[in-house]
C-alpha cells in the first residue's frame, strides 16, 4: 500500500529536524561555554591573556589539592552511586512486589527531592553533629536521590508484561531468582540511566555538603570534593584552575560513559 | 482531600500572581523631563559677570524671566529693591514700606530690619515677599509690590505659617513654602530633615489661602512650562517628586547624591542642583534617569538660601555682589557604579560626581571581575576579604600610577600603606581610604588610682598579671571586655607574620600556651570568657554589644576599640538617643573628628592590643585597609579616574585622616588622636590582605572547649590553611 | 519463615519511609514554632508582612513550568530524532551530550554568564528560563527510553501520514508517557531548586525565585523561612501527586513478595 500524500522530504530527514531545535540550544547554552572553558584552560591569566597551552593542565596534575578533591570525588562515585542504585533497587522491588497497600510508601521516598536545600543540610546536620568521616555525606546524597531511582524503577517496572511472571512461576522460579535474572535485565535501560542521573547528582551534593558543614570554604579533609576545589578558585579568581579541572572531568565522564555504554551492549537485544 | 489541597494551592498561585504584577508597574512610568534651555538670549557678552553692589547688609535677589536681577537691601524698616538689567545697569528701583509687625491692625515697624524677611520671588515685574511675625513667629504676612503701578499690597496674613523658604507666583497663585507650626510638632529627626513644612497657596486677588500639600515637602520648584513641582520625604525613607495636583512621578528612594542625609540640593525647575562640598555642581533631573552634568568651577562655598538658576546662568552671592556665570554642558553625563563588599555602604564623598553603590558578595564580585564585566566602575574592598590579594595577584585592575595626585597621596600616607598599594611591577593598583586596627582602652585614672602601669602592657601574660594584681586588691567591679577570638587570632596572625606561612610547631606552641594558661570557659549564654590563672578572675562580655558597658559609666579599665573606625558613628548617633548615656566614642570620618565628647573623657586612653605570647622580634600588627580599585573595563575610565583624582585630591588634605603621614595635619593636643597616631605610626604595621579568620580560629575554638584534640586542630588548620594558599 | 520475613520486609519499609518523613515533619513542625511556642505567627509574618514572597514564589512557579514545558517541546522531538533517525555520528554526538549534561555548574557558571551577557539576556527572565530548556539531560533519558517502545505502532502509522508530528504525538508519546512523566518531575523539581542561575544572574528582586529568598538568611528572620521552606514543598509534591495515580495504573501483576 502506498501512503496517500507523497510526501517530498524523506522519513529520516524528517527525523533529524526533530533534533534541529535541541542542537541549537544545545549550541548556545552549552557546547559554546564548553569550548569557552577550553580556551580559558589554555591561557594563564584572564586578565592577560597569554597563551600557555597545556601548562594549566601540568599545574593542575601536579596540585596536591587538585588531587585530593579528584579522589573524593571519583570515591563518592564509586561508593556512594552503587550504595544508591543497590538501595533504591531494593526498596522498589519491595514497593512494586509487595503489598499493594506499600505503594504510598513511595511517596515518603520522593520527599527529599522537595526539601530545600538549607532545610536538608539543617537537619542533617543536627542529627550528625558528631560524626567525624565522610559518612553523612553519603548518606545525605543516597537520602535525597533515592527518591528519583524508585519513581524510574517502579515505572520501569510496571512496563514489564505480567504474562513473563506468570511464565516464571509456572517454571516454579524463586522470587529472588525471578528478580535475579528476569526482572532487573528487563529495566536494564532504566538502571543505566538511573546510574547516570545518579553520577550528575553525585557533583550536585555540593550544595547540601556546602551547607552541612556550616557553609565553610574548607571541609575536613575527607569532603574536600572537586567542587570545593573549584569553587575556591573561582573565588581567588583563578579560573584556569577551574577549567583545567573542568575539563579532566569531562575526560573522567567519558571513560564512565564509555564503560557505561559497553556494558550496556552486553544487556541490549 | 487532593481537591482541597489543590484549591489551595491554585489559589495561593492566583494571589502571588496578582501581587506580583503590581509590583511590576510602579517603575514603568517615568516622565522624561528634559533640560530646556535658555529662553532668553543673555546678551552679556562674557560668561562670567559680577553684578557689582556695596553691600554691608545682607540682601536677597530675584531672576525674572527677562534676566533682570532683583535685589534688596534691607535697612532699617524699610526694604530698597533694586532692579538691575543684563548689563548690571540700573532699570529700576523701589523702596517698599516699611517691614514690620502687624498687631491689631496697626504696623510696628522691626527695628533692626527685617531679618525675619526670608525670601522673594518675581514674576511680570511684580515683587513678592512675606514676612514673619518676629517675636512669636505664628504668621505670616504676604505682600507684593509691583514695579509698574508703584503700588504695595498686603495680599493675606496667614496664621500658624512661617519660616517661609520659597515663594512662587503660578497662574493667579502665589505658592508659598514655610513651616506650618500644627505639622512641626510631630517631626522625627531620626527619620528624616522635615520640619514640619507644607505648602499654601495664596490666591492673589483674593487673599484667600489654602493648603495644598502637608506630607512632608522639604523643596519646590516651577518648570519652565509652568508645573510646579515639589520634592517631599518619604514615609519610609528617601525622597520623592510630585507634580501639584497629578500622581507621583516616580518613587526614588535610591538617588543616592551623595552621603549626607539631608538632601543638600535645590530644585529649579525639573532639575535638582546639588552642590557638593562646595566644589562641584551636578545637574540631575527630577525623574532619576540621571544625565548627570558635572560642572567643575572654583565656586567659593555658596549660600544655599541664596543662589538661583535661570535659563542656562547661575546667580550666587559673593562677597562683593551677585555673580551670574554660564553653566557648560559639555561635561560627563556618567554616574559611577561603585560595588562595595560589606554590608555598609561606603562613607565616601562624591565631590558632585554622581555615584551609585551596590552591595555585592564574594561570588559576584568574583563573577564580575573574571567575565570581564562593564557592570561596576569600581570596587571598594576590604583588605580583609579574600577576594583583595586576588585582584592584585591576577591584575584584575586598573593601574592608576598616571592619575594626578594618586602619587603625592601615596607618598604622604603611612609607609607600611604605601607599600601595600603598589605590586611587585610597580603599578598602584589601589586608592587606600581608611585604616582601621585594634587598641585597648584603658583608663588612666583608674590606673593611676591602683598603681598600674599599662604602659608595659605588651602580651597576655602582663595583662594577667595586672588583672592578678587587681584581683589580689580586691578590685573586682572592672571588667575587661576581651572577645576571646579576637585576642587569640591577632597571636596567630602574630605568628604567621607576614608571609602567611602555617609552621606546626609555633602553632602547636602557641596553642598550648593558651589552652594552659588562659582559662576558656564557654558561658550557658556563649559569652565566651577567659580568665588568668587557677583562680579563674572571670573577665566577662556584658551582655548587649560587645563594646558597650551597659552600667559601668565611664569607669572602666580596659576595653578593645577600634582605633580609625569610622562604623562608630553610627553607634554614636544611637547613643545620643539615650541622654544620659555617657560611655564614649571615638571614631574618625574623614576629617571630621568630634571632640566634643572626649572632653570630657580626658583620661581614656589608647595602647596597641597585646598579643597573647611574646613572639621574638618586633611583633607585626595587622591593620586592616579600605580601598578602591579600578574597573579596567569600566565604560567610563576617564571619569573615573578624576574621581579618583578628585578623592586623591581631597584625602592629601585631609586634617586627622588616620591615614596621612605627617604628624602636623594631627590635632597631637588631643590625646586620643596623639594615642590612635601612635599605633597606627607603629613600625610592626602591615596590611594583612585576605586571610580567612575561619581558617585560623573556628577549629582552635573547638580545641579550647575540648572538642577536638590538639592535633586533629593541627591537622585541621594545616590543611585548611595550607590549601588556601596552594589551591 | 516466609510470613515473617514478609512481615518482616513491610515492618522495614514502613520505618524507612518514617524516617523519610521525619525531616519533612520537622521541618513543617519548625514553621509553626516561634521561640518554642506553638503559633500561627510565622505563617502570618510570612504571608501579610513579607511582600516579597509573592512575586518570588510566583517566579519559581513560572520558571519552573515555562522550563518545563518549553523543555518537552524541545526534548520529545529530540529524543525521537535520537533514536529513530539513522545519520554516521549519531553515537558520538550522544556521548557528547551525556558529556555536556555532566558538567559541574561552578564551571559552566563563568562562560553562561559571559554568553547570557552577550546576548542581552542578564537580568531578565529568559536568561533564566532558556538556557534550562535545552538542558541536554531530557534528551539523554528520553531517548532511551523511545528506544525500547514498539516500533510496529510507528510502522502502522507512517502507512497513514508522513508527517513527524502527527506520529509522535499519536503513537510514540503514549507509549513513554511514564518517562515522560518521569523526566517533567525531575525537570521541575530540578528548576525549582534552581540557586546559583538566578542569584547570579539576575539584579531584580522581583525577578528572583525562592531558593534565593531562602538562602538570604541575613535579611529575612529565622521565623519567616520556614513556613516559606513549607510552602516551598507544596507544588513539586502536587506535580508528582498528580503522577503517581498514573504510575500505579501499571502496576498489576501479583504478589511476587
Amino acid at each position: 500500500m502506498k501512503p496517500t500524500k507523497k510526501s517530498r522530504i524523506p522519513w529520516n530527514i524528517k527525523c533529524l529536524f526533530c533534533l534541529v531545535p535541541s542542537l541549537v540550544g544545545i549550541t548556545i547554552f552549552f557546547v559554546i561555554p564548553y569550548f569557552r572553558v577550553l580556551y580559558y584552560s589554555l591561557i594563564d591569566n584572564q586578565f592577560r591573556r597569554n597563551f600557555v597551552w597545556l601548562d594549566n593542565y601540568v599545574k593542575t596534575i601536579q596540585n596536591e589539592y587538585f588531587q585530593l578533591a579528584f579522589k573524593n570525588s571519583l570515591l563518592l562515585i564509586l561508593i556512594a552511586v552503587p550504595a544508591l542504585i543497590l538501595s533504591s533497587l531494593s526498596i522498589s522491588l519491595m514497593l512494586s512486589f509487595g503489598l499493594k497497600k506499600l505503594r504510598v510508601l513511595r511517596t515518603a521516598f520522593v520527599l527529599p527531592l522537595v526539601i530545600p536545600t538549607a532545610s536538608a543540610a539543617l537537619i542533617w546536620a543536627t542529627f550528625f553533629a558528631n560524626v567525624d568521616n565522610v559518612l553523612p555525606v553519603y548518606l545525605l546524597f543516597i537520602w535525597k536521590n533515592i527518591g528519583i531511582c524508585i519513581i524510574l524503577m517502579t515505572a520501569a517496572f510496571t512496563c514489564i508484561d505480567d504474562s513473563v511472571f506468570e511464565a516464571a512461576k509456572l517454571d516454579g522460579a524463586k522470587r529472588f531468582t525471578i528478580h535475579r535474572k528476569i526482572t532487573i535485565p528487563l529495566i536494564m535501560p532504566t538502571l543505566i540511566f538511573s546510574i547516570l542521573i545518579s553520577i550528575v547528582s553525585s557533583f550536585k551534593v555540593f550544595k547540601e555538603t556546602y551547607l552541612y558543614y556550616g557553609g565553610t570554604n574548607y571541609p575536613p579533609q575527607y569532603s574536600y570534593t572537586l567542587q570545593y576545589y573549584m569553587n575556591n578558585n573561582f573565588l581567588k579568581l583563578d579560573y584556569q584552575s577551574l577549567a583545567a579541572s573542568a575539563v579532566f572531568t569531562s575526560l573522567l565522564v567519558f571513560v564512565i560513559v564509555i564503560i557505561g555504554l559497553l556494558l550496556q551492549r552486553r544487556y541490549t537485544w | 482531600m487532593k481537591k482541597l489541597i489543590s484549591t489551595v494551592i491554585i489559589v495561593f498561585l492566583t494571589l502571588s500572581l496578582l501581587s506580583s504584577c503590581n509590583n511590576d508597574k510602579g517603575n514603568k512610568d517615568i516622565i522624561n523631563y528634559d533640560f530646556h534651555d535658555v529662553k532668553i538670549n543673555f546678551t552679556a557678552d562674557d560668561d562670567d559677570f559680577l553684578y557689582e553692589m556695596e553691600k554691608d547688609r545682607p540682601i536677597l535677589f530675584a531672576i525674572d524671566n527677562n534676566g533682570y536681577l532683583y535685589y534688596n537691601e534691607l535697612t532699617q524698616n524699610f526694604m530698597k529693591v533694586t532692579v538691575l538689567g543684563l548689563d548690571g545697569e540700573k532699570i529700576d528701583e523701589a523702596e517698599i514700606e516699611p517691614i514690620g509687625v502687624w498687631e491689631s491692625g496697626e504696623f510696628i515697624p522691626y527695628p533692626n530690619g527685617a531679618e525675619s524677611f526670608n525670601c522673594i520671588a518675581v514674576k511680570d515685574n511684580v515683587l513678592y515677599f512675606t514676612d514673619s511675625h518676629p517675636f512669636t513667629r505664628d504668621s505670616t504676612a504676604v505682600f507684593s509690590y509691583n514695579f509698574n503701578t508703584k503700588e504695595q499690597v498686603k495680599i493675606a496674613e496667614i496664621e500658624g505659617f512661617n519660616d517661609v523658604r520659597k515663594i512662587i507666583p503660578l497662574d493667579g497663585k502665589l505658592y508659598l513654602l514655610g513651616i506650618d507650626e500644627r505639622l512641626s510638632q510631630n517631626i522625627n529627626p531620626a527619620k528624616n530633615n522635615y520640619k514640619g513644612e507644607s505648602i499654601i497657596s495664596v490666591a492673589l486677588q483674593t487673599g484667600e489661602h489654602e493648603t495644598v500639600f502637608d506630607n512632608m515637602p522639604f523643596m519646590m520648584a516651577e518648570t519652565e512650562d509652568g508645573v510646579l513641582i515639589i520634592s517631599a520625604y518619604a514615609e519610609n525613607g528617601g525622597y520623592y517628586f510630585k507634580k501639584l495636583n497629578s500622581e507621583n512621578i516616580i518613587p526614588n528612594d535610591n538617588l543616592n547624591f551623595s552621603n549626607s542625609e539631608e538632601p543638600n540640593f535645590e530644585m529649579y525647575g525639573s532639575e535638582n542642583i546639588i552642590h557638593d562640598s562646595d566644589k562641584f555642581l551636578v545637574f540631575l533631573p527630577v525623574d532619576g534617569n540621571s544625565e548627570t552634568r558635572v560642572i567643575v568651577n572654583n565656586l567659593p562655598s555658596i549660600n544655599r538660601k541664596n543662589f538661583a538658576v535661570k535659563s542656562g546662568y547661575l546667580f550666587y552671592e559673593t562677597g562683593s555682589g551677585v555673580r551670574r556665570i554660564k553653566l557648560s554642558e559639555e561635561v560627563n553625563p556618567a554616574v559611577l557604579n561603585m560595588a562595595h563588599y560589606s554590608v555598609l555602604p561606603p562613607i565616601i564623598e562624591n565631590f558632585g560626581f554622581g555615584l551609585t553603590f551596590e552591595q555585592i558578595d564574594t561570588y559576584e564580585l568574583s563573577l564580575s571581575l573574571l567575565s570581564l564585566d562593564s557592570n561596576y566602575d569600581m570596587y571598594n574592598i576590604n583588605s580583609f576579604s579574600d577576594i583583595s590579594d586576588n585582584i592584585r595577584q591576577k591584575g584584575a585592575f586598573y593601574p592608576l600610577n598616571d592619575v594626578p595626585y594618586v602619587n603625592e597621596y601615596l607618598n604622604a600616607v603611612f609607609p607600611y600603606v604605601r607599600e601595600a598599594a603598589i605590586n611587585e611591577d610597580g603599578d598602584i593598583w589601589m586608592l587606600p581610604i581608611y585604616l582601621h586596627t585594634n587598641g585597648l582602652l584603658y583608663n588612666e585614672k583608674i590606673c593611676e588610682e591602683y598603681d598600674i602601669d599599662i604602659a608595659q602592657l605588651n602580651t597576655s601574660e602582663d595583662l594577667i598579671e595586672i588583672l592578678a594584681t587587681l584581683k589580689s586588691r580586691d578590685i573586682t567591679e572592672y571588667y575587661d571586655i576581651t572577645h576571646p577570638q579576637f585576642f587569640f587570632e591577632r597571636s596567630f596572625y602574630q605568628i604567621m607574620r607576614k608571609n602567611n606561612e602555617f609552621n606546626r610547631d609555633d602553632f602547636r606552641e602557641m596553642a598550648l600556651y593558651i589552652y594552659d594558661n588562659i582559662n576558656y570557659i564557654k558561658d550557658d549564654w556563649s559569652y565566651n570568657r577567659i580568665t588568668s590563672d587557677t583562680n579563674p578572675y572571670p573577665l566577662i562580655q556584658v551582655p548587649g554589644s560587645v563594646n558597650r558597658v551597659a552600667d559601668l559609666r565611664g569607669r572602666y579599665l580596659l576595653y578593645r576599640r577600634g582605633v580609625g573606625d569610622y562604623h562608630m558613628q553610627e553607634s554614636f548617633n544611637r547613643a545620643l538617643e539615650y541622654e544620659d548615656y555617657d560611655d564614649d566614642y571615638f571614631w574618625a570620618n574623614l576629617g571630621k573628628v568630634d571632640f566634643r565628647y572626649f572632653e570630657n573623657y580626658k583620661h581614656n586612653r589608647f595602647i596597641l592590643y597585646p598579643s597573647v605570647k611574646a613572639v621574638e622580634g618586633i611583633h607585626v600588627n595587622d591593620v586592616t585597609l579600605e580601598f578602591i580599585t579600578v574597573n579596567p573595563h569600566s565604560e567610563n575610565l576617564d571619569v573615573v579616574l578624576e574621581y579618583i583624582s578628585a578623592l586623591a585630591e581631597y584625602q592629601l588634605n585631609l586634617e586627622n585622616s588616620f591615614i596621612l603621614h605627617d604628624e602636623k595635619t594631627y590635632s597631637m593636643d588631643r590625646h586620643f588622636v596623639k594615642d590612635a597616631y601612635e599605633i597606627l605610626n607603629y613600625e610592626g604595621n602591615f596590611i594583612r590582605f585576605s586571610l580567612d579568620s575561619e581558617l585560623i580560629y573556628s577549629d582552635f575554638e573547638k580545641f579550647l572547649g575540648d572538642e577536638i584534640t590538639l592535633d586533629e586542630y593541627l591537622n585541621r588548620a594545616e590543611f585548611k590553611i595550607n590549601a588556601y594558599l596552594r589551591e | 519463615m516466609v510470613k515473617i520475613g514478609k512481615a518482616g520486609k513491610n515492618i522495614f519499609l514502613v520505618l524507612l519511609a518514617a524516617l523519610f518523613f521525619l525531616p519533612v515533619f520537622m521541618t513543617v513542625g519548625m514553621s509553626f514554632l516561634d521561640n518554642n511556642m506553638p503559633t500561627f505567627q510565622n505563617y502570618a509574618d510570612l504571608l501579610f508582612d513579607c511582600f516579597v514572597f509573592y512575586p518570588v514564589f510566583w517566579n519559581s512557579v513560572l520558571y519552573a513550568a515555562v522550563i518545563t514545558i518549553i523543555g518537552l517541546l524541545v526534548i520529545i522531538p529530540a529524543a525521537f530524532g535520537f533514536s529513530h533517525a539513522k545519520f554516521k555520528g549519531k553515537g558520538a554526538l550522544f556521548i557528547f551530550y551525556i558529556i555536556l549534561m555532566m558538567m559541574p555548574l561552578q564551571v559552566t557558571i563563568l562562560p553562561n554568564y559571559i554568553g547570557l551577557r552577550d546576548l542581552g539576556l542578564i537580568n531578565t527572565r529568559l536568561g533564566i528560563i532558556l538556557p534550562a530548556c535545552f538542558s541536554p539531560f531530557g534528551v539523554v533519558v528520553m531517548s532511551r527510553y523511545m528506544q525500547s517502545i514498539n516500533n510496529s505502532v510507528i510502522e502502522a502509522m507512517r502507512m497513514e501520514t508522513n508527517s513527524v508530528i502527527k506520529i509522535i504525538f499519536h503513537a510514540v508519546i503514549p507509549q513513554i508517557r511514564i518517562c515522560i512523566f518521569a523526566v517533567v518531575l525531575f525537570v521541575f523539581a530540578d528548576c525549582w531548586n534552581m540557586l546559583e542561575q538566578p542569584l547570579l544572574f539576575l539584579r531584580d528582586i522581583n525577578l528572583q525565585t525562592l531558593p534565593v529568598f531562602l538562602s538570604n538568611t541575613e535579611k529575612y528572620a529565622g521565623s519567616v523561612l520556614f513556613p516559606a521552606a513549607v510552602l516551598f514543598m507544596f507544588p513539586v509534591l502536587l506535580l508528582y501527586n498528580f503522577f503517581s495515580d498514573s504510575l500505579e495504573k501499571g502496576l498489576t501483576f501479583g504478589d511476587l513478595s
